[in-house]
């Protein structure tokens, strides 16, 4: 985890152990000393019975009967000048597998590794439904892989059938963590979850619970501190739509907080990291200065007079020009901007070089996504800091890195109502610099910045089985598709489809004659953050039934297919809203002569909700309703979800705006011969 | 540009797994390219291939053979964003080939003219996966061109030795970026009897063939290639695109003649002599179990049917393709306790397990449905791809696939329909059997939809009847659904008129049963359907609406449309004429017979119901170019079918 952060701070390592303190001279060998201490805390091997299962239980697919996790610090005997701390980490499962199902999910294992030497240890066997113990494997049958770029040794375990378990554990050695979190939840149902953390007494650790998690215990025993966690009988997480799944499952945080030599000063703090980060990131910039001068010339950005021009033309280079890529590793600045290749580091270099140079300030804040978890000030963890960002306090505007469809303007949708470590830099003259930081949300931008607007004109013609339809969209804000997609997109006939699909998604048989559009190069700093508009003039004839002599017009239809909300089941969580958002449609249909209309009060719907929550005055609604004027009939549509979350207990509401839109498919005109 | 081919990954075929680019020996370092024009020619691209070539050296070498490719391509970049062509790999078999004498640089265009070269330095030794397999032998170099810029041009050279003259790469003068010139050579000693075959040809493409002492030299050429463009539901490229095939029949080595390829007899020793050393006995708790599945049974259908579901219901179809293990199945015995397999292993463990219950069974290869060569026309490897059972029942051939959860016996997998299959009978005999295609009848979907209005909804029960390749679909995606997600998943299938429907109390017969019909029973009812106005009330009868968003771009598809399978509906919508109303219009009959396809509907009224038949078929597994306008005919007349509603009108009390 946390790449980008490891990344920042390799340059300057917060190795506390090493460093400042030094453990007992205590070499362990893993296969004399820690092996069986480790597995002690497991039921490996003990059991050839098959457990039984409850009621409940007998419903899953799958059923971890015992789940142990344990992490180790040691010094391991590698060698005789070796005095690197390690964490041994250890996990151990039995699972029961009560459907075919569970039997697909657990007759393989998947472990990911930096590389082979990772893995100190692994005993896996299957149990059959009858009692009897498989051919052990060990850490030799595994074979190392490679999947998108992530590195992972597989096992596919002999012998897992219907009824019987699957039982292993196995033993990694990776360098210490100073902070990580535990994912207790997940989608299979756990009956007994254990977790230890063993470290040497004179080191603390923070432990902190989340989503019904319970708290984590500590003792002193020996020359040891011993965290432990005990939960039984973890339900499964079900996916909902509308939830972040990742920030609702129950888990843990740990840091490395103190030491005895520093007593009760903590380590990793805030601070700490804003003070390496920016050290970091400007370690180079005086090195830097010819290639920032070249390229801030060639960028004619002393010809622009507002600062945002200049971000805005800074971030169009970069985005056009440098290929991110996690492995790139950085050299030199010539280099990053010669090989057009750079990873995080490199970017954020690039970027804060060049705004220096350019004396346009800013600050760097830092967060995590809000779907993984919510970011938690109290804990003051680096597991919060996962993606950086820009923050102009001149123009009020953010800047995402490396997100090539998305430039200058609202606060990323990942940090919306999501707290972030905000980095101010502080030039302390002679580049010199320091910094100062705070923790603060960015204002969440109201449902009307991201108004997507629909207008269509709409007439039959002469034979009444076509109707000819003028188009007019606009997509804004968060949903500024037909932008993000045409600045990765430059083949014309791509383009061209991209634009038809947008179309076709609001009337599948459309026979388009027309299309243009305003607006819709992101690289254009006059409109990059305004709406694209989306012209078009098209024929559709599914949209018109017959019934008699009278003509059905299905105006629900021109809206797109609606999606519902089926499900009846209680809600698990609650409601999350990646963004806030609205739609704003206007259909003018034109009458044809010697027509009257009927069915017109049905188009009239109101559902507008509140939070009750007292906190905030989120709001969602669907309102519709029509205007007969002359031989034109104009329908007006208003869907809006002004919030980032809402609570579970007004679930029925929020369905109810969502199938609003569904319902408001379903509306027809009838157009009846005058008589 | 190493771009592998998505396979299904049944067995190994890394003949058609790679697209290799290869290297003309004449090459110098001063590119001699007009930029300015190249980009205008290809003014909607991001990058083009200079060279795109390969050559063959295949000579005998002792008793052995040495056989070395050499491997170039140059990639211009036509603007800033083509950065992210930097990032290549090189992908290859250890245990079939080894790769040499990489070279990568770019030629980073001079100010003032010409080209500085810029070498890569660093490449990254990897075991890459392809996505849909647990495990493959495919090693990868990957590596980053440095400077990247507009105008830069990016040079790959490299030798491939292929250890194994079974395996021979095919070359598509073909890519994703358009190819300014694609050159493929053979050299090949007069001791080496060498065929090949150039497949879909196209007239510009140059073949020449010219002797250069003890050696034979064939060059094919082809100048200004269009790039690939993908289409939905198309068949694969090499069904397409123009590629040489080529491959070694035999060789005279130092002390005799070796046959590799000769015929399709030289292949199928070949692959009988893998397939050998799989092969064993069944042991004691294969027999046990077979004996505990046959006991009472007397007739070999049954104890096809009893086996084959055995296999479905406890092997776990798991892709482990490590070497040539790839193509030498495992041992049953070991496929049994496993409790897993890849293709070849589970169809092992079947053929074993049926011979000891007296069915005689046969180890069969054939080439799943992305691969379009037959056994009987090229002795190569890269026909197969996939390995099944085949039986000898009721006089006819039936094929089973292990690595199929849901199928019924009778039938094959729907992606090897067509194909041909190399039957091994024993080390010495093979037959090659077409397997059939199933027929549209077969895959039968019937609907009864009994429909009530109350209001302006319209609701009442619902039986759905699946049989034959389709059931064995559904089984299979519900199987992978999680359970939480099953319901919606029926909800989803089962939906009825439009997305505000509501289907309740659904009873499934039949979902695990393989050899029965599925069959779905459940209630329906969809608010805000009929429209009223006055003392009428519209209602439209197309509650399903089959084929709804099917027509075809004519002026935009340039490839034919291939179907998993071939299929017919029968809905029957039977209506209920509410109490108080008549029927005031009956929609007009449809029908189009275009003989692979077509529908026919029917509304007739009967008593106090209005009963309306629809009939769909489907009976070929491609439609051809030259169908899209009858097809898009029929789509057009279906759409005015779907468009008519029927009248109700209220009957006035006098």
């Amino acid at each position: 985890m946390k790449k980008y952060t490891l990344l920042f701070l390799a340059l300057y390592s917060v190795n506390c152990f090493s460093q400042s303190e030094k453990l007992p001279a205590v070499l362990v060998n893993f296969e004399n000393d820690l092996r069986g201490e480790m597995l002690e805390l497991t039921k490996w091997g003990k059991s050839e019975k098959i457990y039984t299962l409850n009621d409940s239980e007998a419903k899953e697919p799958a059923v971890v009967i015992d789940e142990t996790r344990a992490d180790f610090l040691e010094i391991p005997k590698i060698d005789d000048k070796n005095t690197q701390v390690f964490n041994y980490r250890m996990y151990y499962k039995r699972i029961h597998l009560n459907e075919d199902k569970g039997v697909e999910s657990f007759n393989k294992i998947y472990l990911a590794v930096r590389s082979q030497i990772d893995l100190v240890d692994l005993r896996a066997h299957t149990i059959s439904a009858k009692g009897k113990i498989s051919k052990e494997f060990d850490e030799k049958d595994m074979k190392l892989i490679e999947e998108n770029g992530n590195r992972y040794l597989i096992l596919a375990i002999d012998g897992a059938e219907k009824g019987g378990e699957v039982e292993y554990f196995y033993v990694t050695r990776r360098s210490m963590s100073e902070y990580s979190d535990i994912k207790i939840q997940g989608s299979t149902y756990i009956r007994n979850y254990k977790y230890t953390m063993r470290v040497p007494k004179h080191v603390e650790y923070l432990f902190k619970s989340y989503n019904n998690c319970p708290e984590v215990t500590d003792e002193t025993k020996g020359d040891y501190n011993i965290y432990n966690l005990d939960v039984k009988n973890i339900p499964v997480l079900n996916k909902e739509t509308f939830q972040s799944y990742n920030a609702e499952l129950m888990r843990l945080e740990y840091i490395f907080a103190y030491t005895k030599n520093k007593g009760r000063v903590r380590y990793n703090t805030f601070a700490d990291f804003s003070k390496n980060v920016i050290k970091n990131m400007m370690a180079d910039q005086k090195k830097s200065l010819g290639e920032i001068k070249k390229l801030s010339k060639k960028l004619k950005l002393d010809e622009l007079t507002s600062e945002e021009a200049k971000i805005k033309t800074i971030e169009n280079w970069v985005k056009t020009n440098i290929a991110y890529s996690d492995d790139a590793s950085f050299t030199t600045m010539k280099d990053l901007v010669k090989n057009k290749f750079a990873n995080i580091y490199g970017l954020n270099r690039l970027y804060a070089f060049m705004f220096e140079y350019n004396s346009i300030k800013y600050q760097l804040w830092v967060s995590i996504d809000k779907d993984d978890k919510v970011f938690d000030e109290e804990l003051e963890s680096y597991n919060f800091l996962d993606n950086f960002y820009f923050y102009f306090p001149g123009c009020k505007k953010y800047l995402e890195y490396k997100n090539l469809g998305w430039r200058l303007g609202m606060p990323p949708s990942a940090i919306l109502g999501q707290k972030a470590l905000q980095i101010k830099i502080i030039d302390l003259g002679d580049g010199v610099t320091s910094s100062s930081y705070s923790v603060g949300t960015a204002e969440t931008p109201s449902c009307t910045q991201t108004n997507e607007i629909l207008k269509m004109d709409v007439k039959l013609d002469a034979s009444m089985n076509k109707a000819i339809i003028k188009y007019h969209a606009e997509e804004a804000g968060y949903q500024n598709y037909i932008k993000a997609a045409y600045s990765v997109v430059n083949d014309e006939v791509k383009r061209k489809e991209l634009l038809e699909e947008h179309i076709k998604r609001m009337s599948p048989d459309a026979v388009i004659t027309k299309t243009e559009l305003k607006n819709e190069n992101i690289d254009d700093i006059e409109k990059s953050d305004k709406p694209t508009i989306i012209e078009a003039e098209f024929t559709a004839s599914k949209i018109i039934e017959s019934a008699n002599d009278k003509t059905i017009l299905k105006v629900g239809d021109l809206i797109g297919r609606q999606s519902e909300l089926y499900s009846d089941k209680p809600r698990q969580t609650k409601i999350i809203n990646s963004f806030p958002h609205m739609y704003t449609r206007t259909i003018a249909i034109h009458i044809p002569t010697g027509y009257n209309t009927k069915g017109l009060e049905k188009l009239v719907i109101n559902k507008v909700y509140q939070n009750k929550n007292g906190e905030n005055t989120d709001s969602i609604g669907f309102i519709s309703n029509y205007k007969l004027d002359g031989d034109i009939l104009t329908i007006n549509c208003i869907e809006y979800y002004d919030c980032l979350s809402w609570p579970k207990a007004q679930y029925e509401e929020y369905r109810t705006v969502i199938n609003s839109a569904a319902d408001f498919n379903k509306f027809t005109v009838i157009l009846d011969p005058k008589r | 540009m190493n771009t592998t081919i998505p396979m299904i990954n049944k067995l190994k075929t890394y003949i058609v797994c790679m697209l290799l680019i290869a290297s003309s020996p004449l090459f110098s370092q001063t590119e001699n390219i007009d930029f300015k024009s190249l980009k205008e020619k290809y003014k909607n691209e991001d990058a083009a291939y200079l060279r795109d070539n390969k050559t063959y050296i295949i000579e005998p070498d002792g008793d052995n053979i040495s056989i070395k490719s050499n491997i170039e391509y140059a990639l211009v970049l036509l603007n800033d964003k083509a950065a992210g062509y930097a990032q290549r790999e090189i992908s290859y078999v250890k245990l079939f080939s080894s790769i040499s004498d990489i070279d990568a640089y770019t030629l980073v265009p001079k100010e003032k003219g010409g080209y500085k070269k810029v070498k890569v330095k660093e490449f990254a030794d990897n075991n890459n996966t392809s996505e849909d397999v647990f495990y493959d032998d495919v090693s990868t170099k990957t590596f980053v061109f440095p400077q990247p810029a507009q105008g830069a041009i990016t040079v790959l050279k490299y030798t491939e030795t292929t250890k194994d003259p079974h395996f021979l790469n095919k070359f598509y003068f073909a890519s994703g970026n358009p190819v300014e010139q694609a050159v493929f050579t053979i050299k090949v000693h007069k001791d080496v009897d060498l065929k090949f075959v150039l497949k879909n040809p196209k007239d510009d493409i140059l073949f020449s063939e010219a002797t250069e002492g003890n050696y034979k030299i064939y060059t094919w050429t082809r100048n200004n290639i269009v790039k690939l463009e993908s289409e939905s539901s198309a068949k694969s490229i090499a069904y397409e695109t123009p590629h040489v095939i080529c491959y070694i029949a035999s060789y005279k080595g130092k002390t005799k003649r070796h046959s590799v390829l000769e015929d399709t007899k030289g292949l199928y020793n070949y692959c009988y002599s893998l397939l050998d050393k799989g092969l064993e006995k069944p042991d004691a708790e294969i027999m046990r179990i077979t004996d505990s599945l046959i006991t009472n049974i007397n007739n070999n259908e049954d104890k096809v049917k009893a086996v084959y579901n055995y296999i479905q219901e406890n092997i776990k179809y798991i892709a482990f393709e490590d070497g040539l293990g790839g193509f030498i199945p495992r041992k049953p015995s070991m496929v049994c306790t496993r409790k897993f397999g890849d293709c070849k292993d589970i169809s092992n463990l079947i053929c074993c397990m049926l011979n000891y219950a007296g069915v005689p069974s046969y180890h069969t290869w054939v080439g799943t449905n992305t691969i379009p060569y037959r056994f009987s026309e090229l002795p190569i490897m890269g026909v197969a791809n996939h390995m099944i059972t085949a039986v000898w029942l009721n006089n006819q051939w039936y094929f089973l696939d292990g690595t199929a959860k849901f199928l019924s016996y009778r039938y094959p997998s729907d992606f090897v329909q067509g194909k041909q299959a190399m039957i091994g009978i024993n080390a010495d005999s093979f037959v090659l059997v077409d397997i059939p295609i199933i027929k549209g009848e077969v895959n039968k979907t019937r609907d009864t939809l009994y429909a009530a209005i109350s209001g302006d909804t319209i609701a009442g029960k619902g039986i759905k009847i699946i049989d034959g390749l389709t059931r064995c679909e559904i089984s299979s995606s519900v199987y992978y659904t999680s359970g939480n997600k099953v319901n919606e998943l029926w909800e989803n299938f089962l939906e009825v008129g439009q997305n505000n429907c509501k289907i309740e109390n659904i009873a499934i017969l039949g979902l695990k049963g393989r050899d029965s019909i599925l069959q779905f029973k459940y209630d329906y009812k969809v608010p805000k359907y009929i429209t009223q106005i006055d003392n009428e009330k519209y209602v439209n009868l197309n509650l399903l609406k089959l084929w709804n968003s099917s027509d075809i771009e004519i002026e935009k598809r340039t490839r034919e449309y291939m179907f998993d399978q071939t299929k017919t509906n029968d809905i029957t919508t039977i209506f209920n004429i509410p109490k108080g109303y008549t029927v005031t219009k009956v929609p007009t009959n449809n029908a189009i017979d275009k003989g692979d396809f077509g529908f026919n509907f029917t509304y007739k009224q009967v008593g106090n119901t209005i009963v309306y038949n629809q009939k769909f078929w489907y009976n070929s597994l491609v439609l051809n170019k030259p169908d899209f306008k009858a097809w898009n005919d029929t789509i057009e007349l279906l759409h005015k079918a779907y468009r008519q509603n029927i009248v109700l009108t209220e009957i006035t009390k006098k």
